[in-house]
């Protein structure tokens, strides 16, 4: 029996319990982030004799950031387009388009993004711009595909009923399909931000900022440690963004009391 | 008042309603009966026009629904449907608000009808008021359904068979209710339903249906002594023709004067206000031919027989 254990209150712990997921890969990747110098002893065998250890040719924190800008930016203009896309669609007089859509968003999944990369340098150049491309073409079918889906499985007498008590089909739209779908809409985003944010790496071929350059020069140099650094720090933030948008729907869903 | 005028409704080759006229007097119950399919659906979605007619019109209190704008004309009658549609991502509160919050009520306004209408239905707010749908019985979903149709004071009640996912003792005492409210509220209505039970138990006036054809529409006793031949009679016909009769009547209506029988202290009881058909069973169940009928304070206010219970259940 733990008779000496510390009196924890229950609430508390529960509360720790509930946010686990995310804290556990925030406290990781702060700790990778600012202190990465003390795992210089860890590393130093994965790295080639002579070369540093621990990249240092910019902050991972400064990495990070715009890492998670293009991620967000693209993401949110993927959200914006794959939602009003299937919103346009479901309606009665945009059904027919509903194939043209389906096609175009998963061509969008088809095609690799390093292929949108080689295609999209000559367009618009190097840096940022390949790989918003990128990232939003490759963002757009999840969302598409789950705001059909959240849409589709509102009761067909639930909208009859918003109907019939006199909301005219914006207001049905608002006050009643769009809340009810949130939830699996957001877990379309969630599916996009987390490809994304791996996919993200990649940009770095052609001078996006963001952790893939760690990894490049990891490549370029034989340097294991960069391209395990860099790696991990990706993967945490994976972790990171998954978890804080499963407690998003699962706030949605139990407000909805399903 | 509310007239239907030779409403057609055509589905491609098939028409759904045929040349319908049927006319609701202010504050009656008409219940539109038929099989699944017959059109009185249809026919109840005409009325607020979630289906335009093919020709023909609809008119409430002498004015044209096609008048006015669908969402408006929606908002001035009242809606509850089979399996309720409650909003399972709002409470019970902001579900009954939805037709206020949709006419701009004030909230203050709003509070205080939300307040009422628990009232009415009997359930209490701070137990109902914040639940979510999901959390609640069918009866109680079914009680909240009916208060969100009447949250704005409606001219007029459409209830596409509201009670149908209901078990039959919740059935029951939900018909009550309704009867009761509607009575008080004196809100013109019309009740969809496949159950002949319950169009005679609540309505003044039963439209029968079949084929989108109006057959005959009569009142409840009127319909069972005088069926029209056919599908009419096949619905109210059979063995408890009788039965279904009685029931339409209260014993206070058929009592005599109790000094006309031989009452003793043993003679069976029953509430003036029970049917002719609990009386019957009563009489059967105590083996006694004479029932006391007695009034809400227990004081003996006449007295019913056998032989006048066959008067009233039997044919002409």
């Amino acid at each position: 029996m733990p008779v000496n254990t510390p009196a924890a209150s229950p609430a508390s712990f529960e509360y720790l319990r509930d946010w686990r997921g995310v804290l556990v890969p925030l406290l990781l990747l702060l700790y990778f982030a600012l202190f990465t110098s003390t795992l210089e002893p860890l590393l130093v065998s994965l790295t080639p004799v002579g070369a540093p250890v621990i990249y240092v040719r910019d902050s991972f924190i400064n990495l990070i950031g715009w890492h998670l800008f293009l991620v967000v930016l693209a993401i949110t203009a993927a959200s914006l387009i794959a939602i009003a896309a299937a919103i346009l669609v479901s309606r009665a007089g945009g059904a027919d388009f509903l194939p043209l859509a389906r096609s175009l968003a998963n061509l969008g999944q088809t095609l690799p993004p390093v292929a949108v990369l080689a295609l999209a340098v000559p367009a618009v150049g190097f840096g940022s711009w390949p790989t918003l491309i990128a990232l939003f073409l490759y963002g757009l079918l999840p969302i598409f595909e789950n705001t059909l889906a959240g849409l589709g499985q509102v009761r067909p007498e639930i909208k009859e009923a918003a109907k019939g008590l006199g909301m005219g089909p914006m207001q049905v739209l608002w006050r009643v399909e769009l809340p009810l779908a949130l939830p699996v809409i957001v877990t379309g985003v969630r599916l996009s931000v987390i490809i994304s944010i791996g996919t993200a790496t990649i940009g770095s071929t052609v001078a996006a900022k963001g952790l893939g350059e760690v990894i490049i020069a990891g490549l370029l140099t034989d340097n294991l440690s960069f391209v395990l650094q860099g790696g991990i720090i990706v993967a945490l933030m994976a972790m990171l963004f998954d978890a804080l948008f499963q407690r998003l729907e699962s706030r949605l869903l139990s407000a909805q009391n399903h | 008042m509310i007239e239907l005028q030779g409403l057609t409704r055509v589905f491609g080759e098939r028409t759904a309603v045929d040349n319908l006229n049927l006319r609701v007097e202010s504050g009656q119950i008409c219940a539109l009966i038929g099989t699944s399919g017959c059109g009185k659906s249809t026919t109840l979605k005409m009325i607020n026009r979630l289906i335009e007619p093919t020709s023909g019109t609809v008119l409430i209190n002498g004015e044209d629904i096609r008048d006015q704008q669908p969402e408006l004309l929606r908002r001035r009658i009242g809606y509850a449907i089979q399996g309720v549609g409650l909003f399972p991502h709002r409470t019970v509160y902001d579900n009954i608000a939805t037709v206020p919050r949709l006419l701009n009520w004030p909230a203050k306004q709003i509070d205080q009808r939300v307040h009422e209408l628990l009232d009415l239905l009997k359930m209490d707010f701070d137990t109902f008021a914040y639940q979510y749908p999901h959390r609640l019985s069918g009866g109680e979903q079914q009680r909240i359904g009916v208060a969100r149709a009447l949250a704005a004071r409606p001219e007029l009640m459409l209830m596409d068979e509201p009670f149908g996912a209901l078990d039959p003792l919740t059935r029951e005492r939900l018909q009550g209710e309704l009867k009761q409210i509607q009575r008080m509220l004196g809100i013109t209505t019309i009740l969809v339903t496949h159950d002949i039970e319950e169009a005679i138990r609540l309505a003044d006036q039963i439209a029968v249906m079949d084929g989108g054809k109006l057959l005959q529409v009569a009142s409840p006793a009127e319909l069972l002594r005088n069926p029209r031949e056919g599908f009419v009679s096949q619905l109210v016909g059979g063995e408890e023709r009788a039965l279904r009769l009685l029931s339409l009547r209260s014993v206070g209506d058929l009592a005599q004067p109790a000094d006309q029988f031989e009452l003793s202290d043993d003679t069976p009881c029953i509430d003036a206000g029970m049917s002719l058909r609990d009386a019957l069973a009563r009489q059967i169940w105590q083996r006694s031919a004479v029932l006391r009928v007695v009034d809400e304070t227990g004081a003996t206010c006449g007295a019913v027989s056998l032989q006048e219970l066959i008067n009233a259940g039997g044919r002409d």
